[in-house]
């Protein structure tokens, strides 16, 4: 092993100075000084410090003033998706939050070490960890970042910037020095005005460029606090603040396969503005496990419940450990996504929360690959999950995530609508 | 209730293409059982440890499913998660030509039948998440 590859890079962040002390000299001596330990007491100063040095792992204390541990989790997750993240609590948290730190790329969640074993049995934890570095699979996190997030990620790490933003009827920008937002345009409107209406957009382009000075500075105070103004208006004002510069795919006569409450692109990204596919063309490119036959789908709006009892049955040996079926019940499909490795929906029926399956397949992929190392698996193909009465497969390559939720239903004469 | 589960572990009779299998419990200890070196009993901590996460952030996304099969190109892990939180994990090569899935659930029947913990199941039970 060479120095470079002994060497890590640690960043601890934790409000508490006394403890990131602590965690400096004790994984200094535990490490034989091949960990060298950064700390941040803020998440502002985690973000400037993850600008200027990439680390190989970060440590992050659940509870942390302005921005919570998750909350900084989520952001870091976006913009570091294959950076490894360890959660240190000093209380045990719910199960749901502890779901939710490793649903959004936390590898670990563990107990802040209170004695010399427990600070060993850390070390111990963290140097097995970071020997693992994650490849890159399935990002759609990195495609997933909304206008609020760009503006906190860039406000965080105190960059200087501005951000454009595009749709089919505006254009607008937002000049960002140090971290401080200082000037919004969109359209003839400036200031505050145009700044809300930016934030109350539900979709459009985006693409960030280096910070040239503005003619004028129309916005002061903290980024927080013009964050929180505009999500207060969007609130109260609704539909009406985003009234002017919003436009539809439909107003063209484009397909719209899914109905995302915020659909942004970023426009620097190499695959370019995002395109959708019909839901037919998306589903025949990956057909789902199970021989489901899909191909007559209609459009999202009309499409009954889908049977596959109606259809074609699954082959058994397709589908592992399936729960005893009853004969006088057919499996009914009631959710599907696809979606591209960049997370963009290519296709969505009925689905309720399509972020959150995009979030899922982000986390299938790394747990796949983390639960392969060091086994002869092969490549990973799909997770099919069985409940009761739900079933669900979900497929991801670094090319797609694919997934198809169903539920059995009982066979009436008069239950063939679905519910 | 762990003594009943590592005893079951130990007796239980090879499956044809079984490569390794495990338990995991609740309080994040595990017991390992390999028959192939490609299986080492490190990476099978590891791998079981996977296995809870996603059990885990399932139940968060509303599906709390019970049992979980990941397919790979050269082995399937076959999962069970019972309701104390106790979870069997079971690699296997479904290639082999005695493959036979009715002798995998007769074992899962098995694990699914021993001896609960009844505060476990109280534990597990309070701390779900609210259903929709």
């Amino acid at each position: 092993m060479t120095t470079a590859e002994s060497h890590r890079k640690v960043l601890f962040v934790d409000d508490d100075k006394g403890f990131l002390e602590t965690m400096r000299r004790i994984m200094d001596t535990l490490s034989h000084g091949s960990w060298e330990i950064v700390t941040a007491e803020t998440t502002a100063e985690a973000f400037a410090t993850l600008h200027e040095h990439p680390v190989h792992l970060v440590v992050i204390d659940v509870q942390m003033p302005v921005m919570d541990g998750l909350q900084f989790l989520t952001l870091l997750n976006r913009r570091h998706p294959n950076l490894q993240k360890v959660i240190l609590t000093g209380y045990e948290g719910t199960e749901a939050y502890r779901a939710a730190c490793l649903s959004n790329g936390a590898e670990l969640f563990l107990e802040k070490p209170k004695t010399s074993a427990t600070h060993e049995t850390l070390f111990a934890t963290l140097n097995e960890l970071i020997k693992w570095q994650p490849e890159e699979g399935f990002r759609g996190v990195l495609r997933r970042v909304g206008l609020q997030d760009v503006l906190q990620m860039e406000c965080l790490s105190r960059n200087s910037s501005v951000l454009e933003v595009k749709t089919r009827r505006a254009e607008g920008r937002i000049f960002m020095r140090e971290g401080q937002i200082v000037h919004a345009l969109l359209g003839d409107r400036k200031g505050e005005a145009a700044f809300n209406q930016m934030l109350a957009l539900r979709g459009g382009e985006f693409v960030l460029r280096p910070f040239t000075e503005p003619t004028e500075h129309t916005l002061e105070g903290s980024w927080e606090f013009l964050l929180m103004e505009a999500a207060r208006m969007r609130d109260e004002m609704g539909e009406a603040l985003e009234e002017i510069p919003e436009a539809t795919g439909q107003e063209d006569g484009q397909p719209t396969g899914e109905t995302a409450a915020s659909d942004w692109v970023r426009r620097d990204s190499p695959d370019g503005p995002r395109t959708l596919s019909g839901p037919e063309e998306a589903l025949l490119a990956v057909q789902p496990p199970g021989k489901v036959s899909l191909a007559g789908a209609e459009p999202a709006d009309v499409v009954p419940p889908y049977a596959v009892g109606e259809v074609e049955a699954p082959p058994p040996a397709e589908v592992s450990m399936p729960p005893p079926e009853v004969p006088s019940r057919r499996r009914v499909i009631e959710e599907v996504l696809v979606c591209s490795a960049q997370g963009e929906v290519l296709c969505e029926w009925q689905c309720r929360n399509s972020d959150l399956w995009v979030n899922f397949f982000e986390f299938l992929s790394q747990k796949s690959r983390r639960l392969a190392q060091g086994l002869v698996l092969g490549e990973f193909d799909r997770l099919e999950v069985a409940g009761l009465e739900t079933r669900l497969v979900a497929l991801v390559s670094p090319q797609r995530g694919v997934l198809v939720r169903s539920r059995l239903e009982a066979m009436h004469p008069t239950s063939e609508a679905a519910p | 209730m762990k003594e009943a589960i590592k005893e079951w572990l130990m007796r239980m009779p090879p499956l044809p293409g079984l490569l390794a299998c495990g338990v995991r419990f609740n309080d994040q200890t595990a017991l390992c059982r390999s028959y192939s070196r490609d299986f080492p009993v490190v990476a099978l901590e590891q791998a079981w440890r996977c296995v809870a996460d996603t059990f885990r952030v399932l139940r968060v996304h509303r599906l709390p499913g019970s049992r979980l099969c990941w397919v790979y190109a050269r082995a399937r892990l076959f999962c069970v998660r019972r309701e104390d939180g106790t979870i069997l994990s079971l690699f296997v090569c479904v290639e082999r030509a005695d493959w036979d899935v009715s002798r995998l659930e007769g074992l899962i029947a098995d694990f699914e039948a021993l001896p609960t913990a009844p505060a476990l199941i109280k534990q597990d039970i309070a701390s779900r998440p609210p259903t929709a």
